[in-house]
């Protein structure tokens, strides 16, 4: 990581939002108060235990003016990796863990005159603290929220008495889903923002580009990286070094420099944030990040090592 | 204030995969707009013309602009004087710099930031100028301030 320092705190209290979903109360140990932070923030969770590293980032989906407590909420995911089972079978009210400081990849657009949020399930949490900023400052907005049902839409009775107007709930139980087509006459001034399964991504960034959205009035947080189904393994070279590394077709370049004592600045892990940027002194990359200009993608000079892979059989990097 | 340097083409691109354009002119910049208008209407698509003075105030601008939806994309050309009045009424509508292209015809007054004595002043077109307030000898730079809607005027040390 690129900023080391973290915070110690407690888990103060558990609230079980919906059957799938917990929201996580944590405090402070051994310091005053929380750093504030802005909407759309997240913090990585880091959390040891009987040889378990567990290093997880979630968004605050709190009030940003509150410094005692953070609030995060994590789904109970069918095929976790172990970071949401862990939260929610092993972590108790009075559990001891380790935070980072909060960081922004999804701020809210100084520039817009109207936001328009779009979650699904889980993906609300970073739009509470975002609605709450809006809200304060008096600014114009409207969610719009899918969710299984009535049951499953956490947050919902919360939502409702902080925003009494201009949201929308879709739920798939009763019929009703939440199409991009909600994008087609918003006024001009407006920012779209997406925060779901990285399908709903893609779907709405496509369709907001479609009816003229410039990309900078789009907005999305990801947490997670799909895996490239068609992944091919490939080699890597360091040239100031001449070491070669082969990359499975499973794992991540970054993965394998770290795993081999290479000490890559990193950060995000999910192609946003830039962090880890290598220069490539040859080879042809397989760009799959959200961070470089389209213009860098085709100029083949950076590639970030937490997602992006190779087209051709070997890369060689400037490191 | 919009970074109009950003905006600002020597020649205007044909920005494709908006719904629709709009192109504000008047008779010195109506020269510029032509290709543009001849690539709408070779890809049929949906555009307007008007001319500045069309608008009888800023306010009716910003009423009209304020009305478009997303994908709307702006060409305007004319005078400076011209361009810098719509431009301003166009951000406070909600355009973008990724919204919009300008092209400037004549003198152009800029403001300028001494950073000497962080007064602004204004001048015209040039790369050089003396403070009107301290008398620091100033090179006006490209960095542009939003905040004071003035280019940076670094001090000339003899």
């Amino acid at each position: 990581m690129v900023y080391t320092s973290r915070i110690n705190v407690l888990v103060k209290k558990i609230i079980q939002e919906t059957p799938l979903i917990k929201r996580f109360l944590l405090s402070p140990i051994n310091k005053a108060a929380l750093p504030s932070f802005s909407g759309g923030s997240h913090i990585t969770t880091f959390i040891q235990s009987s040889g378990l590293n567990l290093q997880r980032s979630y968004s605050l989906c709190g009030n940003p003016s509150e410094t005692q407590l953070y609030q995060i909420a994590i789904k109970k995911q069918a095929h976790s990796n172990g970071g949401s089972l862990y939260w929610h079978n092993e972590v108790k009210e009075g559990f001891k863990l380790q935070i980072s400081y909060p960081k922004n990849y999804f701020p809210l657009s100084f520039k817009a005159k109207h936001h328009v949020f779009f979650a699904a399930g889980i993906g609300i949490t970073p739009f509470i603290p975002m609605m709450l900023d809006l809200q304060s400052n008096g600014k114009s907005f409207e969610l719009h929220y899918a969710a299984k049902s009535k049951i499953d839409c956490a947050f919902y009775k919360r939502i409702n008495v902080l925003f009494p107007s201009n949201i929308y709930f879709y739920f798939s139980n009763e019929g009703k889903r939440m199409l991009p087509e909600i994008m087609q006459d918003q006024l001009i001034g407006t920012h779209v923002y997406f925060c779901g399964p990285q399908s709903l991504i893609k779907q709405f960034t496509k369709k907001a580009i479609d009816y003229g959205y410039p990309k900078t009035s789009i907005h999305f947080e990801l947490f997670s990286s799909q895996p490239k189904l068609d992944a091919k393994p490939f080699e890597v070279e360091l040239h100031k070094s001449g070491q070669t590394f082969y990359i499975p077709k499973n794992q991540s370049l970054l993965k394998v420099l770290l795993e081999a004592g290479i000490k890559v600045p990193f950060s995000c892990q999910v192609g946003r944030c830039g962090t880890c940027a290598i220069e490539v002194l040859s080879g042809e990359i397989d760009h799959q990040d959200y961070f470089l200009s389209d213009k860098e993608k085709k100029d083949q000079k950076t590639i970030l090592p937490c997602v992006s892979r190779c087209k051709s059989s070997k890369l060689i990097l400037d490191y | 204030m919009l970074d109009m340097d950003h905006a600002t083409n020597k020649n205007f691109t044909f920005v494709t995969g908006r719904r629709k354009y709009l192109l504000f002119t008047d008779i010195t910049g109506y020269g510029e707009i032509t290709p543009i208008l001849s690539s709408l209407d070779e890809q049929n698509l949906l555009y307007m013309v008007y001319y500045f003075n069309e608008f009888s105030s800023n306010h009716d601008l910003k009423t009209y602009l304020s009305q478009q939806k997303m994908g709307t994309y702006i060409y305007a050309s004319g005078n400076w004087n011209s361009i810098i009045s719509f431009v301003k009424t166009a951000e406070k509508a909600g355009f973008t710099e990724e919204e919009l292209q300008i092209k400037g015809i004549g003198e152009r007054i800029l403001r300028v930031f001494c950073s000497r004595c962080y007064a602004i002043n204004v001048c015209k077109t040039s790369k050089e100028m003396v403070c009107q307030s301290c008398g620091q000898s100033l090179s006006v730079s490209n960095h542009y301030s939003r905040r004071y809607d003035a280019y940076l005027g670094y001090t000339i040390l003899n």
